[in-house]
């Protein structure tokens, strides 16, 4: 049998240098019978990994190399010999990327010169001249450089061939074939050629030459090189040899997890048990019943951590915690970390695993051979950011560095690329990526065929049917690095030795060529300092809670049953709060009920896919309210089972069930649960069912019962929500709810602070906190800060809470923060005209809209006074009389009525502390029989009703067959919508773009969940403003 | 006083044409509206049109004009009774160099009609809105004052002759257009314009040529002609001639001291021209090197000179392994003593198949005869496609 190894090969990771995956590179070189290749991706190794994966899994050898783009413009393939060499090729990118700006890195001589050892080096497609030859093998070395060959039937190509046999010869350098492969199959060069145009921003009718000549750039088979190549065997002979030579694969990485330091005499093992016992001294001191057990599971999960030798990434993640401990940052551990009672005792997670009984094999087994996953919430914005430079700080800026997220080719950008490289006019593309539906479900009668020919593509027309193949053989591919959001990886010594280091796009900071599941695979322990807003909220809160009531919030011992908060939770008052305030979460509140903490634990998870599709949230509630027996799967489960009632929600339950139905060790159900996730995992999925049968059959588990147990498992397992992870949600969750019921002023700010997050806009959590008795003052130039404040409010203004929220300048629409920090720093003021003058940094468009959202209203009457005033104030009086105070007059304008003011709300701060829109056309409204929301509750269930309101929210889920939601708000509340898919497409335009609705429909009152199933919708046309709709798709 | 014509609803120029037939002096201020002077005879008349409007001032009879149906007619100093409740956004199509922020500070104001905008105090608008709040104010008071800017009519360069008797021959008729050519030539010298299209009428037959670049060359436009005539020669005798020269401005070329000297394009195009009159129009064609591998459109790779077969010889090839070893045409034929390649190329996959993507493999290919010659074959037949010098 002929043999050849391909050595010269760019994937999709060349980004749009090559158009083929580097697994299915992989799979295609295994089925034309190539034992190894390798993967030299332009100047980066990010697709490295998933070659290497993929070769292991097909028995091949992996080469690892990169086309290294030098300063002379010539590119150099460079292959990874041994493990110096490797080292040394992601030193030599990282040293090229970080000096240079994106996409415009070039190795200088030097830096191949520093970088050369262990690496191999090819001639490459530049100029076959002796002086070329002679300064790579000075700077590789004789031995390590090597003449390449391709054959693409170019005539130039072939004398420039000559020319390298002539020259190879002469100098004793060996030659070596090559095919300078850019795409598996030959078909696919119409994609790269697709890429090519994208690359240079053209299409491919004017690319000319940019593109390829021909399609001889794929992947070929040995015996058709060994042909191409008869007249040089030796060509091809040596890629077998060099194969050889290459001992280096991914394998060998040299990763080594940084050591903690500990004092002499100490071990990292002592030093970790000792910290743990302490924790949990501390934990469980009041918890008498608990601590046994405590105890027992701790030592348990020691021992195995030392088995493991992964006492110094608790004791990193540890520092972490005290890090944020001692620097006052809201810090808690998520998912699965949250199963294990040392994560607990070391206050990584806030969730006791003992009294919930969670599940410590979903975190860490031996079996599994993986590292344990921990991810960090942090507060979003400046504290996240205070604990990653910790990071970089601590571990060196080579030692530490954030993963990447592969962007990839997804529907309207594959759209938009494909056919601007097809040349497509500017209309045609809007419409073709338009065509890619917004809406998260699809009719499956929706076919690209139908869509096309109803968008009015003419689909004989063959560009269309290129635009077709060529946006679906996109999908998937990457386009670009981006940075994970909170992903890093740590390194003993210096990380851009195990992968190549690139410049983030924000200052400071290095990103990795990998994403966290290539970091997964080749065993690179990353943690995940993750943003989370709500937390950033509530230690906002807490601040504003300290300064302003001096009460200290202590965020763990609040009190475990605050009636005020299941109270508020039970009627699904849950606006603002974390994770239960979506419409779904609220339409089951009411039914749920929720009585005690795991109430919220059961909650967070059961709004979810898994449950969802699984079909176990409607048995639940049933059983919850008493409608079905709680019964279970297999008496045998009924202690995984109870406590969500018969019903599994949970991925731990599953893997519980797995290990007690069918004798699965922790370690093999957690593989269950990854087979489950895993992609393209059939085999997997069938060989699991298998043994999962098996164990049943063994335990006397047969029938139906086992077919309903394999199901619920495989159904489940993909979607299901870990129980760890909706505890600690759960807790969040909690103490948001608490926050907002007992102190709304403070919790108010700090969310208004925060956006943009969570599920509604502004100025619907404003409207709903006035409902709670919130009072707001306006921004004012006088007294405002950046930020949104608490005030104390003036006497005769209620008794509902002593603080009132002032809204902060960074509600202006368009005010820069430095003019509204320089207002602050210059006030205060004796009039406008002293305002602008004393601060110049204030644009003549910011004042008017300060002027306009009523802003300066303290040194006039009303706000077109303060416009009349204002206006005059920008225009220049030149030296001589700028500091002359204008003689105060009266301006010629009216007032603002309630409408306009309004309008000026929404147009200029997005939000109104003034009434709600609705309000002004209520009496007319209540005259066309529509009623508010609040009023819908008093109202018999399948009573027709109309209501009407602003649109807050539109939502179409995938999970949801074609039904739309909405909510639809107005001065009393919110009311939510469901809309049948026939209506939907028969409204389809009112639906997704009409910002005010009134809708007429049956009531639906599900034990207080209360919607209106639609029978008819039409554009409520009012004189009022739009006030901002989240739309989740 | 003054009359706006406002015809929004009718093809480009019917207003000013309406205009015109009032009278010779008209202010066209867009394709739909245009203004005149009126006088008090002429009011009966303008009674029957569709939609005008009367005032002492143009700008006050434009917003009128544009606003209101049927005739308005605004006595002096009754402008702002007809001009207060109009909106705001009637000045916003006013010809003049409008400021969107002027319009965006008066919205902010609540400003919405004219009324409103009129009654500003003027030393406030002033001071915050400058001169162009102010000249904004005057046109909603009706208080804009200006002279009409009427269009003097377009120069018409035309000549024609009927003559008493017929012209059989060229020569007599080049030299009455040759005249012609004289003074229309000089005509266009003294406005500082130059030729760029000749409108030559004969007995009713125009023929118009399209000049390459505008030129007042006589001797150039006149031979330029003769050529025509001559690719295209009368039928009949003639006894009318007219021409009409349409005008452009004329070319102004700056020679650079490193730039290539180009033939001067009054050459080139009575080169053009006397080759388009011998083989015809359509069979000439200016060399391009295009930006393709397509075979015979781009750059040659070949580094001999390559003579090509028009069209390509077809022919028949015995292969052995899909590499040709005998060749047989109608003018030559042979076996292959030496043979390089395929060379391959294919492209513009995107293109139906009708619209021709090629692909294509070539042999250069030494024969028994001596000679050198390339053979390719494009997936459906063989051919010679030429020979190698």
């Amino acid at each position: 049998m002929t043999e050849y190894v391909e050595f010269h090969c760019r994937s999709a990771f060349s980004f749009l240098e090559g158009a083929s995956l580097p697994e299915d590179l992989a799979q295609r070189a295994a089925d034309l019978g190539h034992t190894a290749l390798a993967l030299t991706d332009r100047d980066n190794l990010c697709g490295a990994p998933r070659f290497y994966m993929a070769a292991k899994k097909l028995g091949a050898k992996a080469h690892i190399g990169a086309e290294i783009t030098g300063e002379d413009g010539d590119r150099y393939p460079l292959l990874a010999q041994n493990r110096t060499g490797y080292r040394n090729l992601c030193r030599l990118i990282t040293s090229m990327k970080l000096r240079s700006p994106k996409g415009a890195a070039a190795a200088s001589e030097e830096e191949l010169r520093q970088f050369a050892e262990g690496l191999v080096c090819l001639s490459g497609e530049g100029a076959p001249t002796r002086a070329r030859f002679e300064k790579l093998t000075g700077i590789f070395g004789r031995r390590n450089v090597y003449a390449e060959l391709q054959r693409h039937f170019h005539r130039d190509e072939e004398a420039r061939n000559q020319s390298v046999i002539e020259l190879a010869r002469a100098m004793k350098v060996p030659l070596l074939a090559t095919n300078g492969v850019c795409h598996s199959t030959p078909e696919e060069r119409e994609l790269f050629d697709a890429l090519t145009a994208v690359r240079h921003k053209t299409t491919v009718m004017e690319a000319g030459r940019l593109l390829a000549r021909n399609a001889e750039r794929y992947l070929k088979t040995p015996r058709r090189m060994a042909s191409l190549f008869s007249d040089v065997p030796e060509a091809v002979a040596e890629t077998v040899e060099l194969s050889r030579r290459l001992d280096f694969t991914l394998a060998d990485l040299g990763y080594e997890f940084p050591k903690y330091p500990v004092a002499p005499g100490e071990s990292m093992n002592s030093f970790l048990r000792q910290r743990t016992d302490e924790g949990a001294r501390r934990r469980y001191r009041e918890h008498g019943d608990l601590r046994d057990r405590a105890c027992r599971q701790i030592e348990r999960e020691l021992a195995l951590i030392e088995k493991l030798d992964l006492a110094g990434y608790f004791l990193i993640v540890w520092d972490l915690i005290e890090f944020c401990r001692r620097e006052g940052i809201l810090v808690q551990g998520r998912g699965s970390a949250a199963n294990s009672a040392v994560c607990y005792s070391l206050g990584i997670t806030a969730v006791d695993p003992i009294a919930m009984e969670l599940l410590f094999e979903r975190f860490l087994s031996e079996e599994r051979g993986e590292w344990p996953d921990i991810d960090l919430d942090l507060p979003s914005g400046d504290q996240r950011e205070r604990v990653i430079q910790y990071v970089y700080q601590r571990y060196g800026p080579r030692g530490a560095a954030m993963t990447a997220n592969v962007i990839t080719y997804r529907g309207r950008s594959a759209a938009r690329d494909i056919g601007k490289a097809l040349g497509f006019d500017p209309e045609s593309l809007t419409r073709l990526s338009s065509l890619v539906s917004r809406w998260g479900w699809h009719d499956p009668a929706e076919t690209a065929e139908r869509q096309f020919r109803d968008a009015g593509f003419d689909q004989s027309d063959p560009r269309i049917q290129k635009f077709l193949t060529l946006y679906t053989a996109t999908q998937n591919l990457p386009r670009h690095l981006g940075q994970h959001s909170g992903g890093m990886v740590i390194c003993q010594g210096q990380l851009d030795s195990v992968v190549p280091l690139e410049p983030a796009t924000m200052p400071g900071r290095v990103v990795i060529e990998w994403d966290k599941d290539d970091c997964a695979d080749l065993r690179l322990i990353k943690v995940d300092l993750l943003g989370l807003g709500m937390m950033a909220v509530i230690e906002e809160s807490l601040e504003l809670i300290r300064a302003h009531d001096g009460e200290e919030v202590d965020l763990a011992h609040l009190p475990q049953d605050d009636p005020a908060v299941y109270d508020a939770l039970q009627r699904a008052d849950t606006v603002g709060l974390f994770q239960v305030e979506s419409r779904a979460q609220m339409s089951c509140l009411p039914r749920l009920r929720p009585k005690k903490f795991y109430d919220i634990v059961v909650q967070v998870a059961i709004i979810r896919p898994g449950p969802i599709v699984g079909k176990m949230l409607h048995p639940y509630l049933n059983r919850r309210q008493g409608y079905e027996e709680a019964a279970c799967l297999h008496p045998s489960l009924e202690v995984v089972l109870r406590r969500t009632l018969g019903v599994p929600l949970f991925q731990e339950q599953l893997l519980r069930i797995a290990m007690i139905a069918a004798n699965f060790t922790g370690g093999e159900a957690e593989e269950l649960r990854r087979a489950m996730g895993f992609k393209r995992s059939q085999e997997r999925m069938r060989d699991i069912e298998t043994r999962l049968r098996a164990g049943m059959n063994t335990n006397g588990i047969v029938g139906e019962t086992q077919d309903r147990i394999v199901q619920s498992i495989t159904s489940f397992a993909l979607y299901g929500f870990p129980e760890s992870h909706a505890a600690s949600f759960a807790l969040i969750a909690y103490a948001s709810a608490y926050l907002k019921c007992h102190y709304l002023a403070a919790f108010t700010a700090a969310i208004l602070n925060q956006q943009p997050m969570g599920f509604y806009h502004p100025a619907t959590l404003v409207k709903d906190a006035q409902r709670h008795g919130q009072h707001f003052l306006p921004v004012d130039v006088q007294v405002s800060e950046w930020n949104c404040k608490l005030e104390t409010r003036g006497p005769g203004t209620g008794d509902s809470g002593q603080w009132a929220v002032r809204l902060g300048f960074n509600y202006v629409r368009g005010l820069r923060k430095e003019p509204a920090q320089a207002m602050v720093a210059a006030r205060p003021f004796s009039s406008i005209d002293d305002l602008a003058r004393r601060v110049p940094e204030l644009r003549k468009d910011e004042l008017r809209m300060l002027a306009e959202i009523g802003a300066l209203n303290g040194f006039v009457a009303h706000r077109r006074d303060a416009l009349w005033h204002a206006e005059r104030a920008l225009r220049p009086a030149g030296p001589l009389l700028e500091t002359l105070e204008p003689a105060h007059e009266t301006s010629p304008l009216a007032r603002m009525t309630g409408t306009e003011r309004i309008h000026a709300d929404y147009y200029g701060t997005s939000l109104t502390i003034g009434a709600h829109p609705m309000r002004l056309y209520r009496e007319g409204l209540r005259s066309r029989g529509v009623l508010s929301a609040a009023e819908l509750k008093f109202e018999r269930h399948n009573r027709m009703v109309k209501v009407a309101g602003c649109v807050i929210c539109r939502q179409r889920p995938g999970t949801a067959h074609g039904f739309m939601f909405l909510s639809l708000e107005d001065e009393t509340g919110i009311a939510n919508a469901i809309v049948e898919p026939q209506l939907f497409d028969a409204h389809r335009e009112t639906l997704v773009t009409a910002p005010y609705l009134i809708v007429e429909g049956l009531l639906q009152n599900q034990q207080g969940a209360i919607s209106v199933k639609l029978r008819g919708v039409e554009a409520l046309k009012l004189d009022a403003a739009t006030v901002g709709s989240h739309d989740f798709h | 006083m003054y009359a706006c014509i406002h015809l929004p609803d009718s093809p480009e120029g019917a207003a000013a044409a309406l205009a015109g037939s009032f009278s010779p002096h008209v202010e066209i201020i867009d394709a739909q509206t245009a203004v005149f002077s009126i006088t008090a005879r002429q009011m009966p008349a303008i009674e029957r049109l569709e939609r005008v409007a009367v005032a002492s001032t143009i700008e006050a009879a434009v917003l009128a004009a544009r606003n209101f149906d049927g005739i308005t007619v605004i006595e002096p100093g009754g402008e702002s009774r007809i001009l207060d409740p109009l909106s705001i956004d009637a000045l916003h199509s006013y010809a003049l160099p409008a400021d969107p922020e002027i319009f965006r500070t008066l919205d902010a104001w609540g400003i919405k009609s004219l009324a409103e905008l009129a009654r500003l105090p003027e030393n406030g608008l002033a001071e915050r809105l400058g001169p162009r709040g102010l000249t904004l104010q005057k046109l909603a008071r009706g208080a804009i004052d200006r002279p009409l800017d009427a269009d003097a009519p377009e120069p018409i360069y035309v000549e024609s002759i009927e003559l008493d008797y017929r012209i059989e021959l060229l020569e007599p008729m080049l030299f009455l257009i040759g005249r012609f050519l004289n003074d229309l030539c000089e005509r266009l010298d003294r406005q500082s314009l130059a030729a760029a299209v000749l409108c030559l009428t004969m007995n009713g037959d125009e023929r118009m040529l399209r000049l390459p670049f505008p030129t007042r060359d006589v001797k150039f436009l006149l031979k330029l002609v003769q050529h025509d005539l001559e690719k295209h020669p009368l039928t009949r005798p003639v006894d009318k001639i007219r021409l009409r020269i349409l005008a452009t401005t004329p070319r102004r070329v700056q020679h650079g001291l490193f730039t290539p000297a180009a033939p001067e394009p009054e050459k080139l195009e009575l080169t053009l021209g006397k080759i388009r009159a011998l083989v015809g129009a359509a069979n000439v064609k200016i060399p391009e090197i295009r930006d393709t591998y397509r075979p015979g459109w781009g750059q040659t790779e070949s580094r001999l000179a390559f003579r090509y077969f028009r069209p390509p010889l077809e022919a028949r090839v015995e292969t052995e392994a899909g590499t040709p070893k005998h060749l047989w045409t109608r003018m030559f034929q042979g076996a292959v003593i030496k043979i390089a390649g395929p060379w391959r190329t294919s492209g513009e996959w995107w293109e139906s198949a009708l619209k021709n993507p090629w692909d294509r493999d070539e042999w250069d290919v030494a024969l028994s005869d001596g000679a050198l010659y390339r053979v390719c074959f494009d997936q459906s037949r063989w051919f010679v496609e030429g020979s190698y010098d």
